[in-house]
């Protein structure tokens, strides 16, 4: 009885159990890096493209498409963390007309990234300068931003 | 003799009622090699326990866009990001895809990491952004992702 429970359920679980861990330590690379990625990285990876899309309209493009991609990134928010999110919200409070959402907006991104909470300046001139493009009519209460290259 | 029922005290066993020796060591090979085909595919897809998933093709674009330099001799590699590019394209929102081309063509994603400013400039004249220059598009080439 105890032969037959290890030849046909043990055994064949275990072999099974083996198999997968060959299986995983041999999973097709992709540029010699491995292509099984933990749930966090391979949302940061999928996020990248996202991310990039949203640079390249915010340094290029007119204001009006700015802020329609910086909306789009909104949509983002749940999925990024710190710095990146901090940098959303940051280009949303640029772009917002109304000062006490300015202020909302730059709470939310010091909860994000400590690092505004001191000041949230030297961010918003950074996020600012970041546009080669023209640069935007910024509503009145806004930092004096540093001129672009 | 072939089919005949064979008494041994008590018990009763029948050829007919209960299977070969052989075709048991036939389904005992059978599962075995279910076994290993299970857990080998299981296993290529991040194994049992779901702590690690397979890349997908948005992931990949991610992936390399986010490199340093990528070894400009895996053939296979490029043949499979240029489907990738084309997969994500194809799902990416309609208003921003010229977006997402420009960044492949600034970022080199189908000409093995070698920017495509002619292609850049085309499609960011396209999009009738007010800077196109090369100055501009390298600045979007010095972007991290």
């Amino acid at each position: 009885m105890m032969r037959s429970v290890f030849m046909w359920g043990v055994g064949p679980l275990m072999t099974c159990f083996l198999a997968s861990w060959v299986g995983r330590a041999t999973a097709p690379s992709f540029f010699g890096a491995s292509t099984l990625v933990t749930a966090a990285r391979g949302a940061e990876l999928e996020g990248a493209p996202a991310a990039l899309v949203a640079d390249a309209a915010w340094m290029l493009a007119d204001p009006k498409t700015a802020r329609r991609v910086t909306e789009t990134e909104l949509q983002r928010l749940y999925f990024v963390e710190g710095p990146q999110k901090s940098q959303i919200l940051i280009r949303f409070a640029l772009l917002d007309a109304n000062p006490d959402g300015q202020r909302a907006l730059y709470a939310q991104a010091c909860v994000a990234d400590p690092e505004v909470c001191a000041d949230w300046r030297p961010a918003a001139q950074r996020e600012h300068a970041k546009r080669v493009a023209a640069q935007l009519q910024l509503p009145s209460g806004h930092p004096p931003v540093v001129d672009t290259p | 003799m072939g089919g005949a029922v064979v008494e041994t005290g008590t018990k009763t066993s029948d050829p007919q009622q209960r299977p070969p020796a052989s075709w048991r060591g036939r389904g005992l090979v059978a599962v075995y090699a279910l076994a290993v085909a299970t857990g080998y595919v299981v296993g290529t897809r991040g194994g049992f326990f779901g702590d690690l998933s397979p890349l997908t093709p948005l992931g990949r674009v991610g992936f390399a866009l986010g490199s340093a330099p990528l070894s400009r001799d895996a053939e296979a590699d490029w043949e499979r990001l240029k489907q990738d590019v084309d997969a994500v394209h194809s799902n990416w929102d309609p208003k921003d895809q010229a977006i997402f081309d420009l960044v492949v063509a600034v970022r080199g994603l189908q000409s093995r990491q070698q920017p495509n400013w002619e292609l850049a400039s085309k499609l960011c004249s396209e999009l009738r952004w007010p800077r196109c220059d090369r100055a501009a598009l390298a600045a979007l080439e010095r972007s991290a992702p």
